[in-house]
This record gives C-alpha cells, sequence and structure tokens, in this order.
C-alpha cells in the first residue's frame, strides 16, 4: 500500500518541507486564536461596561428614590447630586390647590446632558385654614 | 529533517479549549448582563409606577381637602364629599386637572369605596404597582389617612412541573 504511487510520494516529498508545513499550520492556528480572541474580547469588554453602567445607575437611582423620600419629609435635598457616571437632579415645585399646596419634585438623573431616567413624586400640604 | 518537526496536535489542542472557555465566560457574562438589564428595567418601571401612583394619591387628598373645605356651613362636609365623588370614574375625571398640574400622568382609580364612614380609593399604575388609601372623617383637618399602602400586584404561577406526591 505504502509503495503504490512512489514517484507522486517522492515529488511530493520535494515539494512541501516538514519545517514549511509547521509555519503554515502555526500561522493558521494564530490568526484562528487571534480572530476568536477578538471577538471573546470584545463580547467581554461590552458586557463588562454594560455591568458597570448598570451598577452606577442603581446607585442613581437609590439616591434618587433616597433624595425624593427626604424631600417627603419635609426636609431639603441637593439640587444636584453625582453618582459615578449619572447627575441626579432634584426641581422642586409648587402647585396651589383648592385648600393647600402640592409640593412636586421632579427627579431626573441625567447621561451627560441627556435624560435617561426621570419620576415625579409629590407630598399635600393642607392650608390649615379650618 | 523529521526532526525538526514539532508535534502541533496538542497546541492546537490547548489553544482550543483556552478558546472554548473564553467564549464560554463571555457568553455567560454576557448572559448575566442581560439578566441585569432586565431586572434594572423591571426596577425602573416599579420605582416610576410608585411615584406616579403616590402622586396621583396626593393629588387625590387635595382634591378631597377642596371639597371638605368648599363645603357648605351646616352641610356635612363628608356628605359633600361623597356628592363630588361618588365612583371611581368621578375622582378620576377630578384628579386629571392637578395631575396635569403637577406633570404627572395620573394612575388609574381601579376602585372606590364609601363603605362603613370611610373612603377608600384603590389606585393602580402599568397594572402591577398599586396603592390603596383610606380617609376618615375627622373633626379638626376634616379627614386623616388611615391607610397608605403600596403594594406590587403578582400571581402565583401554578404548575411547577414538580411531581407533589398527589
Amino acid at each position: 500500500m505504502t509503495n503504490r504511487f512512489p514517484i507522486a510520494r517522492r515529488a511530493l516529498a520535494r515539494q512541501s518541507s516538514p519545517r514549511s508545513g509547521f509555519f503554515l499550520e502555526m500561522a493558521f492556528l494564530l490568526l484562528f486564536a487571534g480572530i476568536s480572541l477578538a471577538i471573546v474580547f470584545s463580547l467581554m469588554g461590552a458586557a463588562y461596561s454594560q455591568a458597570k453602567r448598570n451598577d452606577s445607575f442603581n446607585e442613581a437611582l437609590n439616591v434618587a428614590t433616597s433624595l425624593a423620600e427626604q424631600s417627603a419629609a419635609g426636609q431639603n435635598v441637593p439640587a444636584s447630586t453625582e453618582v459615578g457616571q449619572f447627575t441626579v437632579v432634584c426641581t422642586p415645585r409648587t402647585v396651589h390647590a383648592q385648600a393647600g399646596q402640592l409640593e412636586c419634585l421632579d427627579v431626573q438623573i441625567l447621561d451627560g446632558q441627556e435624560t435617561v431616567y426621570s419620576f415625579q413624586t409629590a407630598t399635600y400640604e393642607a392650608g390649615g385654614s379650618r | 529533517m523529521s526532526g525538526h518537526r514539532m508535534r502541533m496536535g496538542p497546541v492546537t489542542i490547548l489553544t482550543f479549549l483556552v478558546l472554548l472557555v473564553m467564549a464560554v465566560m463571555a457568553v455567560l457574562e454576557v448572559s448575566t448582563v442581560n439578566a441585569q438589564n432586565a431586572i434594572e428595567q423591571r426596577q425602573r418601571e416599579t420605582v416610576a409606577a410608585t411615584y406616579r401612583n403616590e402622586a396621583t394619591a396626593q393629588a387625590f387628598l387635595a382634591c378631597l381637602d377642596g371639597v371638605l373645605a368648599n363645603a357648605q356651613d351646616g352641610d356635612n362636609p363628608w356628605e359633600a364629599a361623597h356628592a363630588a365623588f361618588p365612583d371611581a370614574k368621578a375622582l378620576q375625571q377630578s384628579l386629571s386637572e392637578p395631575c396635569q398640574e403637577m406633570g404627572v400622568q395620573a394612575a388609574e382609580v381601579t376602585n372606590l369605596d364609601w363603605g362603613g364612614n370611610q373612603l377608600t380609593v384603590v389606585f393602580q399604575s402599568d397594572g402591577f404597582r398599586q396603592l390603596t388609601a383610606t380617609v376618615i372623617p375627622e373633626a379638626q383637618q376634616g379627614y386623616m389617612v388611615t391607610q397608605w399602602n403600596a403594594e406590587t400586584l403578582w400571581e402565583e404561577e401554578e404548575g411547577t412541573g414538580l411531581w407533589t406526591g398527589q
């Protein structure tokens, strides 16, 4: 079986040496590994940055709700609070009602200049006319 | 010549294994972040719905206080309030103006009950956050809040697929 095609085997042996085969295989392996690693690292990098943003936003949301509770309790709250990459902005407003007033608080979470989340809360204060 | 040949098999297998492990870790990390995103989205909706209920209920107190304060002398203020808010639909309409002034989309009034000398109103936002407020007549201020209960509506999933032995 091994001596079936002696001429072709000798020609093939002349054309491809073991060293060239090694380099070809190594180049293919490195190329494949490089592309795969690039894809994997880009995926992991994107996931990591998203996770970091999520954590920061959660912290900002906790601060925002805490400020809303403080405002509902009648305490003054800071107009702007930096939390990581986000900024919590509180804007108080007063809406007059028939027998009292509604102390409103607009809470916004900004990412740079862009508002990414907002909610409003209010507390009614009776006028005390009765 | 054959002495220079390096065995590529183990190196290739090792590389494939490393890549496989890293790919699995990347997929796990991406799926974890997606799960975190879903939780965060739920938290956003919950906070917004909670404060929407809260603001609408505070507007309800303002409306109620206004009606009680404007009741004519000699009239029973509580009856005036009953006439002003006979049902959930009437209260919903009364809340639209103060909520608009506050810049808040009014929560849905799903129930209004005038039973037992007390007024119980149920507000609901986004179909899963609910606030139940109960007020009773009070001589000095006209009304007193006896219940202010925020809760999340949920239904227990039935049929977990596990054999219970029955």
